[in-house]
């Protein structure tokens, strides 16, 4: 079920008033009430991935349990990789199998084999890495010992399949979320308004600018990029840092709207990431709960920042990893790795991400970011890569083509929308989401929702429903 | 454990009111737009669906009724297959994304003694036969009355679709996105003859094959959703003791997928329903084909309704004219 559908339309009230008024009186209920809601919301794309969903949750409550239970160090560590083994060995099944087999195809070919090597034909489970990553959590806390195994396995499954969170984040750690869904929950009128504006900022960003971007970021990646002027290549990296912007950080806050109607509070994902000043600011702003999830269980536990050359190796690791929890393709590894390598200037002259809001004098290094940025999302997008590569050699050689271009492309309606959402998002960049801090005047706050919600209907495609981006991953 | 709504405040239905309050303005805006705004698109194609609609009910049974998608409306001469059959037709096909579920409930009611009911489906029509999709919006946009061919669940969005839809059809005029105002050359609502056939895009240039539009084919080859549509449709023309028989859609060399037409054949044998023709016989070549390698132009055209007519009259129990021995 995708959040901008008719279907999310009546799903959501219904499953609003039933879950405060039909199973309000006891948690247990409410709990079980939201695993059924989320199972449909999940089962509403393809009822046959729900059995990995149950997989995934059973078996890390199974091992939690039997890693609390294990007497020895050894035993625990052994419940701790059969976990790994589990959920990784889903991720790699579904969704790194036939990438690893037409490499070793590839490799047999060089050395003079004809492989007949078998490829699994299977759709990506929705969600898989973000679901893995949120019930993987909850076993690697339990082993450390910041967690206590959970005895309550609806409100575990619950807090691994909650629906506004499922499929595309924030990755929840069972730290935070699993003790809201053990406590007694009250509803609070004005969290949930908050929710409620959050959610309308999240789909003016999906439906107004990711959406509106799609069309052109898909046509200029898949024309012929060596005779398309530079200036129109840019514009193909700029709508794309958009439509992705807008649909990741829309999906995100929904899904923090949406939970807080529920009495949920899920982590923050996103703050402005585009204002950074820094690479290693941009990674403190942009998908907060994946960049949280490699440092605690990746980076750390690699040795962290204990010297500048372990630092260096650690952060290009750790990127190239996460590079890969995108997708099973070279260009998301260059994308981690090129990330990575934006790092190390500020390692080597020991750098530290500037916890400050940024301001109006910081504008050069924000551009300089945004730019670094840009060329990182070209990666990302190709489809191979030597198609980024000639992308971006063409956008520099052939910026002098057309410059007319220019003038075309800043003129485009999506332009006018981006402006807008950058300088709503520059007003409120201490706030926790864009239309948090409103003008308190009853009549100026209802003026602008009106306005948010008749520009989403004036632009939501009726004939195509459009997916989030990271639905993929 | 005990979980509640706070007393002091608002509760969840408090929210709710509000959330209304708010609808009221935007949904009045809506109405407005439904009542006075533009359509929802500016190709009328699919308003060719009343001009049909006129024909099914002023034709007296027997008669013969074309359902499937734009494979025949494209593709098929209804004056040819009358005079095959010695039976008015109506050719009821428009577009396959309406899906086989509304194409069945278009002509369920009107199937009267000795017709013959001639389903001419796009593979998709067997993967996905109950679309929900746009097209049912733009349609019931154009003939509100097709609203009851949709199923009662979809309305409302159909409903709520047409209304948006109007108001961003006003907005793209007031924006001058929409400038011009001139119809599509092939799809049109006067691009059809009285039968119901398109024929608008005869006699145009080829658009060649780099532009062409190959077919999609998607698994499983036949949804389970299938059946009930196909025995229901079935039933309703035993019940009035008339005829159904499934043909191939025509598609061009290079979309030609023989294991997912095997797999159809199979299907349709199984449940008891004739498949008439061969797939080699209504498969051509891609420049025969328009702008999709489902749409033939003038020559296939003609080519696939003389081999649609020498199929059918040589099918057991079929009332025929003189069919044509000759036909290639």
């Amino acid at each position: 079920m995708l959040f901008p559908s008719f279907t999310f339309l009546v799903f959501l009230p219904l499953v609003f008033l039933a879950y405060w008024y039909v199973f309000g009186r006891n948690v247990e209920w409410q709990n079980a009430f939201i695993l059924v809601a989320s199972y449909v919301f999940y089962g509403w794309w393809d009822w046959r991935f729900l059995g990995l969903l149950v997989l995934s949750s059973m078996g890390d409550l199974f091992i939690g349990r039997a890693i609390e239970n294990s007497t020895g160090q050894r035993q625990r560590k052994a419940w701790l990789v059969f976990s790994l083994m589990v959920n990784l060995g889903m991720l790699g099944v579904f969704k790194y199998f036939n990438f690893f087999m037409d490499g070793l195809h590839d490799l047999l070919l060089t050395v003079g084999l004809q492989p007949h090597l078998p490829t699994l034909r299977v759709l990506l489970p929705v969600g898989i890495s973000f679901y893995t990553f949120q019930s993987l959590s909850y076993t690697i806390d339990v082993y450390r010992g910041q967690l206590k195994a959970t005895r309550d396995p609806i409100a575990f499954m619950a807090f691994v399949s909650f629906f506004p969170q499922l499929v595309a984040g924030p990755i929840e750690r069972a730290t935070h979320l699993l003790p809201q869904f053990q406590a007694p929950r009250s509803f609070d009128m004005a969290a949930a308004r908050d929710g409620l504006r959050q959610m309308l900022w999240g789909f003016f960003k999906k439906i107004v600018i990711a959406d509106s971007c799609s069309p052109i970021v898909d046509k200029i990646f898949s024309g012929d990029v060596t005779t398309t002027p530079g200036i129109t290549l840019f514009f193909g990296a700029f709508f794309f840092a958009f439509q992705i912007y807008g649909d990741f950080s829309g999906y995100s806050d929904i899904a923090i709207g949406c939970a807080r109607l529920f009495g949920l509070q899920l982590n923050r994902n996103f703050n402005y990431p585009y204002f950074s000043r820094s690479i290693s600011e941009f990674w403190r702003r942009w998908h907060i709960s994946l960049s949280t999830w490699f440092r605690d269980y990746v980076y750390m536990p690699l040795g962290g920042w204990r010297t500048k050359w372990g630092r260096l190796r650690n952060i290009l690791i750790t990127f190239t990893t996460s590079g890969f929890w995108h997708g099973a393709n070279w260009t998301f590894l260059t994308w981690g790795a090129l990330h990575g390598a934006y790092y190390v200037p500020e390692i080597l002259r020991d750098g530290k991400a500037r916890r400050d809001d940024p301001e109006l004098r910081d504008l050069p290094r924000i551009i300089i970011t945004f730019m670094l940025v840009l060329v990182a999302w070209v990666f990302f997008r190709s489809s191979s890569l030597s198609t980024a590569g000639a992308y971006l050699y063409n956008m520099v050689g052939h910026m002098d083509r057309h410059p007319g271009a220019l003038v075309k492309w800043m003129y485009r309606p999506e332009m006018g929308w981006i402006l807008f959402m950058v300088v709503v998002e520059w007003i409120a960049r201490r706030q926790q989401h864009a239309l948090e801090a409103l003008p308190r005047v009853n009549g100026v706050r209802w003026a602008i929702y009106l306005f948010l919600a008749l520009v989403i209907l004036l632009y939501v495609d009726m004939e195509t429903e459009h997916g989030f981006i990271y639905f993929q991953f | 454990m005990a979980s509640s709504t706070s007393s002091s405040e608002p509760g969840p239905i408090g929210l709710l009111l509000r959330i209304g309050l708010f609808a009221l303005p935007v949904t009045a805006i809506l109405l407005l737009a439904m009542s006075f705004g533009p359509n929802a698109s500016r190709v009328d194609y699919v308003e060719g669906v009343i001009a049909k609609h006129k024909r099914l009910d002023a034709l007296s049974s027997p008669k013969v009724m074309v359902i499937g998608g734009s494979n025949a409306t494209f593709g098929i001469d209804s004056e040819l297959l009358e005079t095959g059959l010695c039976k008015p037709a109506v050719n009821m096909s428009i577009h396959a994304s309406l899906g086989f579920r509304f194409m069945v409930d278009e002509v369920k009611g009107s199937i009267g003694e000795g017709d013959l009911v001639i389903a001419a489906l796009e593979h998709s029509s067997y993967s996905h036969p109950a679309k929900d999709n746009d097209l049912h919006i733009l349609l019931v946009d154009r003939w509100p009355e097709a609203i009851r061919f949709t199923p009662w669940y979809t309305r409302p969005r159909v409903i709520m679709g047409v209304m948006v839809m109007r108001a961003q059809g006003a907005w793209k005029i007031f924006t001058g996105a929409w400038k011009d105002d001139s119809q599509h050359q092939v799809y049109r609502a006067s691009g059809f003859n009285e039968r119901g056939d398109l024929v608008s895009h005869l006699g145009l240039p080829p658009w060649g094959p780099a532009r062409q539009q190959s077919v999609g084919y998607s698994e499983p080859v036949i949804d389970d959703a299938f059946w009930p549509i196909a025995m229901e449709l079935a039933d309703s023309v035993r019940a009035h003791h008339a005829q159904l028989v499934f043909v191939w859609p025509v598609v061009a060399n290079t979309s030609y997928r023989p294991q997912v037409c095997k797999v159809i054949e199979e299907g349709l044998v199984e449940h008891g329903l004739t498949m008439v023709g061969s797939t080699e016989d209504y498969t051509m070549p891609d420049s025969s084909f328009h702008d999709t390698h489902y749409h033939l132009r003038s020559a296939g055209r003609q080519l696939r309704t003389a081999r649609l007519v020498r199929d059918l009259c040589a099918t057991k129990g079929m009332a025929c004219c003189a069919p044509k021995k000759d036909t290639p």
